[in-house]
């Protein structure tokens, strides 16, 4: 047993142990002791764990400067969510540690395999404890809400299967046994021909775009996350989305690169589209998870964007390191945001914006902390958020002018947005209303909470160089399977 | 046909068929003991005894050449006696459970379950249309009787139903066998001769296919199904699908051919015909048996790559999941007390019974084909086959088909995790606890072959035990 294993199956161990001690500290405990084993992992690791190997469905561990972030984002998010549930008011808390512990046990193989049904097998299962947490613990149209979310991520990974299954098929035409692995899948779609290498791509890009999500596909994103619980919006927001961009790096441009540098513009359009758009709606929007939801879909725009911006059939070192960095800056400060919108709703039970005016008085570690994440969100120097959207558009410049300049000037909607959102809550004439009477600031479990997050947010933004040597592993791996053909 | 030969010896017939008579003349004798000491106990215990002794020859039976030549004696023949007995067990215990409660015991029904049994597991291994038709029926007239169990209105509607169109659709598998006669002068399983055989053929499909509910020949599952007990319909549903199932496969097999067109229209059909009435179904058991509808067009997915004997374990691994998670669904029904179960009736199930609720999410999820249940693996293999013989379109129609069936699946769940009960009266609900270890035992199945199933295939390769 190594760390990565032992770090996969600890969630598991935790998932039964819930079953029979229904406590939430079960959750916090296992939530931490995966996090500590997952402090042991380090990259350029490669392990297996057999589920059917005849079948196809083996669980092969690989660790590079690509996942190995994620994986401590996912242990990391996920014992703070479970931390802040000991104070959080909340009906079946058993209930409630069960699902999300089973939603860790699930997320961490998905960030660690390259087997791509193994991959499908979890990304798809995640569906059914996430549908659970926004369905049970959701406010207003919850049910709605969870059907859209559960329909939409369906629709696409249906496909996506199609598409590995139509690979694995070629595979056992020519070598008579069935493997799913990343290796065996990039060498036989060298064959296909490239009409069909394209509609195989849609089925893993559709899957993809719904899950990150890029922006025709980003409707079920608002109501996801507006009527989901504080938990389950900041591990969506801040890990679901995630995989979908990670698997695009991880599984969709190793198979086909050809596919990429043909179309990679016309990809990166549409994650310019999904910069602009989610900036102009969030702009308008009077519910502040609503608000905060749509700059995520402007946010996952960067990481689409960098993650396709060609130099001649290249990918720009600086685009993949901007979008590598950028998924983990969104996903620490858009979960520290929704963790500061849960406790300030869990406090005044209302979410619109027009409720509230001047609060800042009143709590203002909380305000520091919407401040710190706001920052970072906007891009503001010295945060997280700035290095990974300058790097994403120094990229984009490079490899377009037109789609540079765009991006760049997508990046004042999100200082609109954001400065017009703390100036309309915290700001102004402070309000005396029956909502806000009961409003005091944080107390010691949600400060460290936030602290967390906060430093992390500055410790990228002031000195990034440890995690861009992490990620330089990431972009390796990407660059070797562009260079096959 | 083989050569019989003049003599046959007593052994290779105890051999081969020993098991079948021993178990009918112990449900028989428990069924005679039971009426004269006038204690339903007894018919259970011979029932069990029976489906038990089933079991046991699967696992140390011995793979012999039948004397008579009518039965195939290979490993499916243990594989599905093997899933038929244990199915038949599970019955026997959520339908005493259920008939108890409802106070309708009769000491037969535990006589026809073996019967059955038997009929089902003959069914599967038929090598002519004969033996085939027989055992058909074996299977089928202890289901009639078995559905009207409860003596009620809605059984005896179903139970007339479902016989008059059985009847029906066995008058056309007597023609077709008529007419293969007609055309070679011999009722093997073979390729058939001719346009007149052909035609032949094809009218016994039919019948199978209506005794597996494939479309377009399932209009009867939704109203046998509601209209059944719980318990029937856990055995009925299952073993009648199972074994239908396995008989198309061993004709497709033996003549050699698929009957492409024929089974493209029914993949089709079924998908869309179990799907689309589903979406609007707000009755749970009539919604399951929509869904089996769409299922059987899903297992018909994977009979076009029946040649590959790497793709018939993937047959028979869905077949046996689906018919596990269906008996589990079923079981936990059959715990109502109303023949009725609207989705609004189970609003708030799982504050008052989580355990079931958490069982009954299982196996609808396992029905979604969502991973890691067994359901998952279930719906890669029919895609991996059916890409194999480039069957895409039907893919791509019955993974749009399992799109929408997301919703319908979920809907149960919602109404008994999130919505509140409407009254605070609780349900009309009988625990049961050997029914409740059973669908935890089944529910087991479900996820541990989810994740790993390729333990399915070699515990199925592994029988019988050879010493």
């Amino acid at each position: 047993m190594d760390a990565v294993k032992i770090t996969i199956l600890i969630p598991f161990l935790g998932v039964l142990v819930s079953l029979f001690l229904r406590s939430i500290w079960v959750g916090v405990i296992f939530s931490f002791l995966t996090f500590v084993s997952s402090l042991f992992i380090r990259t350029g690791y490669l392990g297996q764990i057999n589920l059917a190997e005849k079948l196809g469905l083996t669980l092969s561990l690989q660790t590079d400067g690509l996942n190995i972030l994620l994986i401590w984002l996912t242990t990391g998010l996920t014992f703070l969510v479970f931390l802040y549930g000991i104070v959080e008011k909340r009906e079946r808390k058993d209930e409630y540690t069960f699902l999300f512990l089973l939603l860790e046990a699930l997320l961490l193989p998905a960030f660690t395999t390259k087997n791509l049904l193994a991959f499908y097998f979890f990304f798809d299962a995640i569906l059914i404890p996430m549908f659970f947490i926004i369905g049970i613990w959701g406010t207003g149209n919850k049910v709605y809400a969870a059907y859209k979310f559960i329909l939409f991520t369906f629709f696409g990974s249906i496909f996506f299967l199609i598409s590995v299954v139509f690979l694995a098929k070629e595979f056992y035409a020519t070598q008579g046994k069935i493997s799913l692995e990343l290796e065996d899948l990039i060498s036989i779609s060298q064959n296909l021909s490239f009409s069909t290498k394209i509609l195989l791509f849609l089925g893993f890009f559709v899957a993809f775009a719904v899950k990150m999500p890029l922006v025709p596909l980003h409707v079920w994103l608002p109501d996801a996350h507006t009527e989901a619980p504080t938990g389950g919006s900041v591990i969506l927001a801040g890990i679901l989305l995630k995989l979908g961009s990670y698997a695009f790096l991880r599984f969709a441009v190793p198979i086909f690169p050809d596919v990429i540098k043909e179309y990679w513009f016309w990809i990166s359009l549409i994650g310019v589209l999904g910069i602009v758009f989610g900036a102009i709606l969030a702009l308008s929007q009077e519910d502040m998870k609503r608000l905060i939801a749509y700059s995520s879909v402007s946010h996952m725009g960067y990481v689409m964007l960098g993650s396709v911006a060609m130099v001649q059939d290249k990918i720009t070192y600086e685009g993949l390191q901007g979008a590598i960095l950028q998924m983990i800056n969104h996903a620490i400060a858009t979960g520290g945001l929704f963790f500061v919108v849960g406790m300030i709703y869990e406090r005044t039970h209302t979410r619109m914006i027009k409720d509230y005016s001047g609060i800042a008085n009143k709590v203002p570690f909380l305000t520091f902390f919407f401040f710190t994440f706001a920052l970072s969100s906007i891009g503001f120097p010295s945060t997280g958020g700035f290095v990974g959207e300058l790097l994403v558009i120094i990229g984009a410049i490079k490899a377009s002018k037109i789609i540079g300049i765009i991006t760049a000037s997508g990046a004042i909607f999100s200082a609109g947005y954001m400065l017009y959102l703390a100036l309309r809550v915290f700001f102004g004439p402070e309000k005396h209303s029956e909502k806000l009477k009961h409003i005091e600031d944080i107390n010691k479990v949600e400060f460290f909470v936030l602290l967390c997050l906060a430093i992390f947010v500055f410790a990228i933004g002031i000195y990034p160089k440890p995690f861009m040597e992490i990620i330089k592993g990431g972009i390796d791996f990407v660059w070797s399977k562009l260079q096959i053909q | 046909m083989e050569q019989v030969a003049n003599t046959i010896e007593l052994k290779s017939i105890l051999e081969s068929w020993g098991v079948f008579i021993f178990s009918s003349a112990i449900s028989i004798l428990g069924l005679i003991l039971s009426r004269i000491f006038k204690n339903y106990l007894i018919s259970w215990i011979s029932g069990g005894a029976s489906l038990f002794s089933l079991i046991i020859y699967s696992i140390f039976g011995k793979i012999v050449q039948e004397p008579f030549g009518v039965i195939i004696t290979d490993k499916i023949l243990f594989t599905s006696c093997l899933i038929i007995s244990i199915l038949g067990i599970v019955s026997l215990f959520v339908s005493f459970g259920e008939l108890s409660a409802k106070e309708k015991l009769y000491p037969e029904y535990f006589f026809f379950l073996p019967l059955a049994s038997i009929g089902g597991i003959i069914m599967t291994s038929s090598k002519d249309f004969l033996t085939l038709f027989i055992s058909k029926e074996i299977l089928s007239f202890p289901i009639y009787a078995m559905i009207y169990a409860l003596r009620d209105r809605f059984g005896v509607e179903s139970a007339f139903k479902y016989f008059v169109s059985s009847a029906v659709l066995s008058l056309f598998y007597l023609l077709g066998l008529g007419l293969i006669f007609a055309s070679s002068g011999n009722i093997a399983i073979t390729e058939p001769q001719g346009i007149l055989g052909l035609l032949g053929l094809y009218l016994i499909l039919f019948d199978l296919f209506f005794k597996a509910g494939i479309a377009p020949f399932h209009f009867w599952v939704p109203d046998v199904y509601q209209g059944a007990p719980s318990s029937t319909v856990v055995f009925a549903g299952s073993v009648v699908k199972f074994s239908s199932f396995l008989a198309i496969m061993r004709i497709f097999d033996l003549t050699k051919q698929i009957q492409t067109p024929l089974l493209e229209v029914a993949v089709i059909l079924s998908v869309i015909v179990g799907i689309f009435p589903a979406l609007v179904q707000k009755e749970l058991k009539r919604l399951i048996a929509y869904s089996s509808i769409s299922h059987a067009g899903f297992i018909s997915l994977i009979l076009f790559g029946i040649g590959n004997e790497e793709f018939k374990n993937f047959f028979i691994f869905y077949l046996a999941t689906y018919s596990i998670a269906f008996a589990g669904a079923f079981s936990i029904l059959s715990l109502f007390k109303n023949t009725l179960i609207n989705v609004e009736d189970i609003s708030g199930f799982s504050r008052a019974h989580r355990f079931f609720a958490t069982m009954l999410t299982i196996f609808f999820i396992s029905f979604a084909g969502l991973p890691p249940l067994a359901g998952f693996q279930g719906k890669y293999f029919a895609f991996i086959t059916a890409l194999s013989a480039g069957k895409i379109l039907l893919v791509v129609i019955s993974a749009a088909a399992s799109i929408a069936s997301l919703y319908f699946y979920f809907l149960p769940l919602i109404k008994s995790f999130i919505e509140e009960p409407k009254t605070k009266a609780g349900f009309e609900f009988s625990i049961n606890p050997a029914v409740g270890l059973i669908t935890l035992l089944l529910s087991a199945i479900t996820i541990y072959f989810g994740i790993r199933p390729h333990d399915l295939i070699i515990l199925l390769e592994g029988i019988p035990l050879s010493f």
